[in-house]
């Protein structure tokens, strides 16, 4: 909604409300009220709230402690206590912690050295070490990365090239050689390769084309792909991808954090 | 029954057949969640192993709506470990090995509905840790069978090399496995990758494989030349080649092969793309890279911002 500047058109304290009830004593959030605390949901509640501005209501040093709690030895995350590893968890960790101002609670050194280790023979990364390169675990371990400092360490050309080959005659992008176009690369292949600045890479007016298509016409929203029912997981990353094609009518999206320009410059990251 | 014509459904009939059937399952769901809400009130007080396994049913039949609940499947372990708990105080006689391979038969049959699920996967090798004699040929089977439905799922080829790790990893074997599925079909990059990190990991510093390598992935690219797996893949052997004192002379042989395809499919980028990088590590070239940027920008002009940076350097 921010991204279509029609924030207001939704009860803001409501959301607040809603959010705040999925917290949990030791300091995480769940995906829904009574469900228990994750590293996903507590990042996507730190991200609604700072769209919101409203950061101020949450108990920062609980959350801190949280996520700074689920650090193994080795640099990586578990999502919770059950101990699931995935650079997905990385980021939330460190994108979470980075909004929060909190990067510090960490060991930012070792975290990034665990991303790295994820690292393959195509310049992608995977969820784990040794896993294969995917659209979407290249974008968390590259926006992590960025948000550590050490962006240097990747070999920009490589990965941009294995990026860029994502896009489709269709205009649309996939995930990963051989795979079916989907709009919710438009959001992990572009933000990723627009941290790597390398954006221009591809055809954007062809994939804005294609998203377009991927309108669901009786309903409203963006489906994965044209003909299909729409969501909102989709619709977001369809109008993430039109944002960075330079659509009218929409905000500039951040490609690391996933927050509109305005509220990144709010919170000074 | 006699004269009994067929009457096709109005299309509101239909309709409100399927609004039926989306309300009875959303009440069933509701119902099956009040359920497990209520059981995780009751894992506070002390439930015997019967009830125990009552309520890892419940969670089962909820998750079979949607194995997406991730806090059920913690459910289910929190209920495991109480049961371990209640087992090994020797309060009651279980079978504890047995229990845990029902819960195995269950998580197999949860892949084969939704093999794309992380929580899945992750409740898998939760239960297998619990073990004492995990059956790690039954979990390599698991993963050929399932690698043959869908050569392509991460999370299955991420479990295979899991449970490698856990037999004591056996890279021959690994590397066989990838040589088979990257046979059966060339455009399999999940083998290719697999393949790339077993690879080193077997050989070590001796680099005398890759001959038979190059020799391998060119006879996967000169017969598909448009499947771009084979060719990210070359381009790793040929980094890994420049480690080699011939790497000088294995350029220079691979670039004229490479022109010979050329030759050949005088319209796919990919060989074009492959010979840049060539010239990039030193391969002597009887065309400039302007000149082969040229035509890749009228071949795949799609990647046109691409080949425009490769230009200006």
């Amino acid at each position: 909604m921010d991204l279509m500047n029609a924030l207001g058109e939704m009860d803001r304290e409501e959301i607040i409300s809603y959010i705040l009830s999925c917290k949990h004593p030791n300091g995480g959030f769940g995906g829904n009220v009574g469900h228990d605390a994750h590293l996903l949901y507590t990042l996507s509640a730190v991200q609604v709230m700072a769209i919101l501005n409203a950061l101020d209501r949450l108990d920062i040093d609980s959350i801190v402690k949280f996520v700074s709690s689920l650090q193994n030895e080795d640099g990586s995350f578990q999502g919770d206590e059950w101990g699931e590893i995935d650079t997905r968890f990385s980021y939330c960790a460190v994108c979470c912690l980075a909004i929060l101002g909190r990067k510090d609670a960490i060991d930012t050194q070792k975290a990034a050295e665990y991303v790295l280790k994820c690292r393959n023979f195509d310049g992608g990364f995977g969820c784990t070490p040794g896993a294969e390169s995917h659209a979407g675990q290249i974008f968390t371990c590259v926006a992590a990365l960025s948000i550590l400092g050490q962006l240097d360490k990747i070999d920009a050309d490589l990965l941009g090239f294995w990026l860029c080959e994502r896009q489709l005659d269709c205009g649309g992008l996939n995930g990963r050689p051989e795979k079916l176009e989907d709009v919710c690369y438009s959001w992990w292949v572009l933000s990723a390769l627009a941290i790597l600045k390398r954006l221009h890479w591809i055809n954007l007016d062809k994939l804005k084309s294609f998203i377009l298509q991927c309108q669901d016409d009786d309903n409203g929203g963006i489906a994965d792909r044209p003909g299909d029912v729409a969501d909102v997981f989709h619709t977001f990353f369809g109008l993430c991808g039109l944002s960075f094609c330079g659509y009218p009518g929409l905000k500039a999206i951040d490609p690391t954090y996933a927050l509109c320009a305005d509220t990144i410059q709010r919170l000074g990251l | 029954m006699h004269g009994v014509k067929r009457r096709t459904k109005t299309k509101d009939e239909l309709e409100a057949e399927n609004q039926k059937i989306e309300r009875e399952s959303i009440a069933k769901f509701v119902l099956l969640s009040e359920r497990v809400e209520k059981d995780k009130t009751m894992l506070e007080s002390e439930l015997s192993v019967k009830e125990l396994l009552e309520k890892l049913k419940n969670c089962n039949d909820l998750l079979e709506l949607n194995y997406e609940l991730y806090y059920v499947w913690n459910q289910k372990r929190m209920i495991i470990n109480q049961i371990q708990k209640k087992i090994s105080s020797e309060s009651e006689d279980h079978d504890l090995e047995l229990i845990l391979n029902g819960e195995l038969n269950v998580i197999q049959t949860s892949i084969r509905n939704n093999p794309k699920s992380y929580w899945t996967w992750f409740h898998r090798k939760w239960i297998l840790n619990q073990l004492k004699n995990p059956d790690w040929k039954k979990e390599i089977g698991l993963c050929v069978k399932l690698l043959s439905m869908d050569e392509r799922n991460f999370h299955c080829w991420g479990y295979r090399r899991w449970v490698s790790k856990q037999m004591g990893e056996n890279l021959q074997l690994e590397k066989d496995f990838t040589t088979q599925k990257i046979d059966e079909k060339f455009s399999n990059y999940s083998a290719w990758h697999y393949r790339s990190s077993v690879l080193p990991q077997l050989y070590g510093e001796d680099l005398s494989y890759l001959e038979d390598e190059l020799g391998w992935v060119k006879n996967a690219f000169w017969t598909k030349p448009q499947d771009q797996s084979a060719w990210f893949y070359y381009r790793w052997i040929i980094e890994s080649v420049m480690k080699r004192e011939d790497s000088k002379q294995i350029l220079e042989t691979e670039m004229n092969e490479l022109n010979e395809l050329i030759e050949a499919e005088p319209e796919c980028k990919w060989p074009l793309i492959t010979k840049l990088f060539l010239i990039s590590k030193g391969a002597p070239s009887d065309e400039d890279s302007k000149s082969i940027l040229d035509k890749l920008i009228r071949l795949d002009p799609m990647r046109i911002g691409h080949y425009n940076d490769m230009l200006k350097e």
